[in-house]
């Protein structure tokens, strides 16, 4: 290996650590300052101690605001998983005119300004008398979900998906025997990812579970509403049981997909 | 009741594309069928209406005397192994074979009995509990026959089965397949546009081209005397002369062609001075040492292909620049492009053509 070849694989491998460094610090800052023994969550780290972590989770608001999360994340993201296959469903199978057109109609609304949706949904709960409440956040989120859900379900119904329906209606099963039988397993990695990908997007949603909400906070709203009283060690230790949560899960979908796709001949 | 199968002036249209064009066919038990043709000639149409899976714009379909044309594809006693399996992937191979006779509410010790003499039967035993991702292309294959025929199908219909499999499998599994098929004596209608495995696995072939039977019958008689021109390049390959009949002779005509006049068998009435198509196989043209016939063909070798088995020789006619006479040869004979050499015909196997 000559000298220019060695010093490129440190400056490629310098450069990589500052590429994930950059990415990570905010995470580690966080959940290093979580630990921190004293008031303030900046350098210096004076030590280690769990006693925010208790506060964090002894305080009512923030355990009801991680429940309201965890509900509306749930519920939207099924209602967008159930409606999102319906039309991926119907546009890949029934001959439609337009049905190209009518998919990136569905898909469309993904590429709006949550603010938009938020004030668009304010003004129209307004209008007929809707009280802001974890309904409307969840409809809010059902808005944003939707065209995520329908994207990654109407990719999977494809060609050999309709053979797979033939084969087993050939085999004699009827209609509601393929779809429960055949359809909804064969695309079950599907549904996993696109529920995990709508939840996460839940979770972490601020500006539509904000304004559309009133007295049920969702805790990116409660974060937020301590964050405004100054920093404090117990919103670090939320937002790492946050992130932990968040981190949970995609490894549990993760390694769902894998432990699917594990084959030697595909 | 040996006419099985009974397909009367079926007809499918696609808009203003008309995939099949009034198909008269008969089958009888037990009988291997293939169809044989080339992508767009309407071959897997007719087995996708054979299965139920579409509709036919007009004609109609009989099985052991019963009209299924309007039947679902469930009420038929047809079974099909799909070009892609079909195999349901979240389910184990014991699973996918069970799952017809589940639909048909079988007690589970019966399901369990045929399933296990199934798998038994297509060399996958021991393999009831894998995963299908953990099967190679033989094995789903052989997954789908299966599933397919445990549910004891009048008709098995294959859409080419072994098009996903690589030239040396797929020639295995044919003769797995026919084995098969001897065995259980159902009816295999088998797409495919592979002339050779069209060959060995049919009792009958039948041609297809732009939603028409071309031409129907045993592989030989289809090869040695094809009823058209098509057909005889499809099936192998052909030399085909264009030429006037001058003469005929109880069941021979004279067609004087452009390399002189061939004599051949014909069972179709012709008449004299009409124009004419004759059809010669490469292998029924051979060089000539000092033989006493005349030659048909004199040339120089245009070309050379080795194939192993033979050689292949492309034969440009003296005076004849734009035209050339593929000829077998025997792999060691010893001659090079540009060579001058002298060709018989076997007349015996020259097949006058309908136009």
């Amino acid at each position: 290996m000559s000298i220019l070849d060695k010093s490129l694989v440190v400056a490629g491998a310098v450069y990589g650590s500052f590429f994930y460094l950059f990415i990570f610090s905010p995470v580690l800052v966080l959940v290093l300052f979580s630990f921190q023994d004293g008031t303030l969550p900046m350098p210096p780290f004076h030590g280690f101690t769990l006693k925010w972590y208790g506060e964090a989770l002894a305080d009512g608001n923030k355990m009801d605001a991680l429940v309201n999360s965890v509900f509306v994340g749930v519920t939207s993201s099924l209602a967008s998983c159930g409606l999102g296959f319906f039309a991926a469903y119907g546009l890949a199978r029934f001959k439609l005119r337009f049905a190209e057109a009518l998919a990136w109609l569905l898909i469309a609304p993904a590429t709006l300004s949550y603010l938009i949706i938020a004030m668009g949904l304010l003004v129209f709960f307004g209008q007929v008398g809707m009280p802001r409440s974890l309904l409307t956040v969840i409809i809010g989120h059902i808005v944003i979900n939707l065209p995520i859900a329908f994207a990654i379900l109407y990719s999977q119904i494809g060609s050999s998906q309709v053979n797979l329906e033939n084969a087993a209606r050939d085999l004699g099963a009827k209609e509601w025997q393929v779809l429960a039988l055949v359809v909804l397993p064969a695309m079950a990695p599907a549904f996993i990812a696109a529920f995990a990908l709508c939840f996460s997007l839940s979770w972490d949603e601020f500006i539509i579970a904000f304004l559309l909400s009133q007295f049920d906070a969702t805790l990116p709203v409660e974060i937020w509403t301590s964050v405004r009283s100054g920093l404090n060690p117990v919103i670090n230790a939320t937002g790492t049981i946050v992130f932990g949560l968040s981190l949970g899960l995609f490894l549990l979908t993760v390694s769902v997909i894998a432990a699917r796709k594990v084959s030697k001949y595909d | 009741m040996t006419n099985a199968v009974l397909i009367e002036s079926l007809s499918k249209s696609f808009g203003k594309v008309q995939a099949l064009k009034s198909i008269d066919l008969v089958i009888d038990e037990g009988q291997y069928v293939v169809l044989l043709g080339p992508s767009g000639s309407g071959k897997t149409t007719l087995l996708s209406i054979l299965g139920g899976f579409l509709g036919p714009t007009s004609g109609r379909i009989c099985l052991r005397g019963q009209d299924i044309t309007g039947l679902p594809p469930a009420k038929r006693p047809t079974a099909t192994v799909f070009q892609d399996y079909a195999l349901f992937p979240h389910m184990s191979v014991r699973d996918n074979v069970a799952f017809g006779l589940r639909m048909r509410r079988m007690a589970k010790r019966q399901v369990d009995d045929a399933v296990d003499r199934m798998l038994e039967l297509v060399g996958l035993g021991n393999f009831g509990d894998r995963k299908i991702n953990q099967m190679s292309g033989g094995q789903r294959q052989r997954i789908a026959l299966a599933r397919a025929l445990v549910i004891e199908p009048v008709v098995l219909l294959l859409d080419e089965p072994l098009g996903a499999l690589d030239l040396h499998l797929r020639r295995r599994m044919q003769e797995e397949i026919h084995r098969l098929q001897r065995k259980i004596g159902s009816i295999f209608i088998h797409v495919t546009h592979d002339q050779e495995e069209a060959m060995s696995l049919a009792d009958k072939v039948v041609v297809m081209r732009q939603g028409n039977v071309e031409d129907c019958g045993s592989p030989r008689r289809v090869y040695l005397h094809p009823a058209t021109s098509f057909t005889a390049t499809f099936m192998g390959s052909s030399n085909l002369l264009n030429g006037i009949i001058t003469d005929i002779d109880d069941g021979q005509a004279l067609v004087e062609t452009a390399l002189g006049h061939i004599k051949c068998a014909t069972q179709q009435s012709v008449h004299k001075g009409t124009a004419a198509q004759v059809s010669l196989r490469p292998e029924h043209l051979r060089l000539m040492n000092g033989s006493a016939e005349p030659a048909l063909v004199k040339g120089n070798v245009s070309d050379l292909v080795f194939h192993g088995t033979h050689m292949r020789l492309s034969v440009t006619p003296e005076g004849l620049d734009d035209m050339e006479i593929t000829v077998t040869a025997s792999a060691d004979l010893d001659v090079e492009i540009g060579a001058f050499v002298e060709l018989v015909a076997d007349h015996t196997k020259a097949t006058l053509l309908c136009s």
